[in-house]
């Protein structure tokens, strides 16, 4: 067991030497800023970590300047959906009348769920997001939702299915990773 | 991955879902409820039936219209797709503008905005400081009049301001904000139009402070407007500044006024207080149209239109119009 981590952290250690100032380097182009770079190359290679999970899956990576490309790819686009949805948060934070007591830890934790859902319903239609989120999140009536999208009750009850099944399979990949 | 779910997992998952749907109508009866604790005695669909609560107990945790909103707002920026950075193009510092939505798409603030008016609708009222606004054509607002300010959230169309003072102990600040910028009233009467990326401001007296972030350097820009000008804005800056013309307060009388406007951008101003699609032809677009066009009655000036240059109307339907050449005799 020792012996097999030890070899697994060796690859691995070569992965990173071998390639983390290439990958500086191509994500600073895209980001035309070298402080994110070195995070965002930092959060790529915890990715490739938690992903692989035996040194044989390192040993498969044929072209690994490729695959980390598009690993880094994800890891930036998920940065700036979050950095989106922290922007989105705090102003609808801030347009709030009454603003509400509640603590710093209890914001985060919002926030996380918030990013955790906004993840869960992606690539689904403005529809199909809209719908779940109006029925599951307050409460409003599918015959309201019906009216507000200009569809029928039964699709609104379509998409509210189609949309959950996806957040539960969603949930139990990330848990069966 | 997904693939360690078995089919019949999947599918339990499946219906799990439809259940959800079924059950949280408003319709939902007795007899439905029947078939789904039929359903339930399965143990895989027992099991789906947990997942659909563990993820119900998450949902909870979330302040409801907040939450809807930030989503939709995030997602209406960035895009459902994620395509932008996908493509390379990235935007850092900026709220990334692909993937805006056209203005004929009603977001979901304007929707549930405090106050709308319709499509050709105008309607004038007080605010709880006294303040006099007007709302034209398919425009909505969220009034957040607290302790610390006075605030009109402009989500979409156009108002018309005219700031009281405030006769509290210490008085508030009157601002408005818009997608793009914030305005601070120095006692005036003003006007503020949101368009799908820019902001227009016109000042009819005394003057407005207004500011907008600058991403680059995280600073705020600002930018005094005095009486009888105008300004336009982007998110990132200033686009135009300009004496105040005619049609900026024009509409409060419920008029029209073109001054040497190109017929398509006649039409596209008069199809606002129009429900449904008033479309300009390329081949007339340049005509050039001065005057003033009642808004009570745009059919009057589509005729109007007809006998002032070679053009004729298509109704296609009731609700689209097309300005099109005349045909030759």
């Amino acid at each position: 067991m020792t012996a097999d981590i030890q070899v697994f952290n060796q690859k691995f250690q070569a992965l990173y030497s071998d390639h983390h100032g290439w990958l500086k380097s191509w994500l600073r182009r895209r980001l035309g800023c070298s402080e994110h770079a070195a995070d965002l190359t930092h959060d790529t290679f915890i990715r490739l970590l938690s992903t692989t999970d035996a040194t044989s899956s390192l040993d498969a990576i044929r072209e690994p300047r490729t695959y980390l490309a598009t690993i880094a790819n994800r890891v930036m686009l998920d940065h700036f959906r979050r950095k989106a949805l922290e922007r989105a948060y705090l102003q609808m934070l801030e347009e709030q009348s009454e603003p509400e007591s509640i603590s710093l830890e209890t914001r985060a934790i919002i926030f996380e769920t918030l990013c955790q859902v906004d993840a869960m319903l992606t690539g689904l239609g403005p529809k199909v997001r809209r719908a779940f989120l109006l029925s599951q999140l307050e409460g409003v009536h599918y015959a309201d939702i019906a009216l507000q999208l200009s569809v029928s009750v039964s699709s609104v009850k379509k998409y509210i299915a189609k949309a959950t099944e996806q957040c539960l399979l969603f949930a139990l990949e990330s848990e069966l990773r | 991955m997904s693939t360690d779910l078995s089919s019949s997992q999947r599918e339990a998952l499946r219906a799990a879902a439809q259940w959800l749907a079924l059950l949280g109508s408003e319709t939902s009866d007795i007899a439905e409820r029947q078939a789904w604790r039929n359903w339930l005695q399965k143990p895989v669909n027992q099991w789906a039936w947990e997942r659909i609560e563990l993820l119900q107990q998450n949902l909870q945790t979330l302040p409801g219209k907040l939450a809807v909103d930030t989503l939709e707002l995030t997602a209406r920026r960035q895009g459902h797709q994620r395509r932008s950075v996908l493509k390379g193009i990235v935007f850092l510092a900026g709220a990334g503008t692909l993937g805006w939505s056209s203005s004929r798409c009603l977001p979901i603030a304007a929707w549930r905005a405090d106050h709308r008016t319709a499509t050709g609708e105008i309607r004038s009222f007080a605010l709880p400081d006294g303040s006099k606004i007007s709302l034209n054509t398919d425009s909505a607002i969220d009034v957040r009049f607290d302790a610390r300010q006075r605030l009109v959230l402009l989500r979409r169309g156009e108002i018309f301001i005219e700031t009281a003072h405030d006769v509290v102990a210490s008085p508030r600040p009157f601002l408005v904000k818009t997608e793009q910028v914030q305005i601070h009233a120095l006692g005036t009467q003003f006007s503020v139009r949101q368009f799908d990326e820019q902001t227009r401001v016109s000042v009819q007296v005394d003057r407005v402070e207004v500011s907008l972030p600058i991403a680059k350097t995280l600073s705020m820009q600002q930018q005094i407007i005095e009486a009888g000008y105008s300004a336009e804005f982007l998110r990132d800056g200033i686009i135009s500044t300009g004496n105040i013309n005619a049609n900026d307060s024009a509409w409060r009388n419920r008029m029209l006024v073109a001054d040497n406007w190109r017929l398509d951008k006649f039409l596209n101003e008069l199809g606002r207080y129009r429900n449904g699609i008033l479309h300009c032809d390329t081949a007339v677009a340049d005509h050039r149209i001065s005057g003033a066009f009642r808004i009570d009655d745009t059919d009057q000036a589509l005729l109007a239109i007809t006998k002032l240059f070679p053009v004729r109307v298509d109704y296609r339907t009731r609700y689209w119009a097309l300005v099109r050449p005349a045909k030759k005799v």
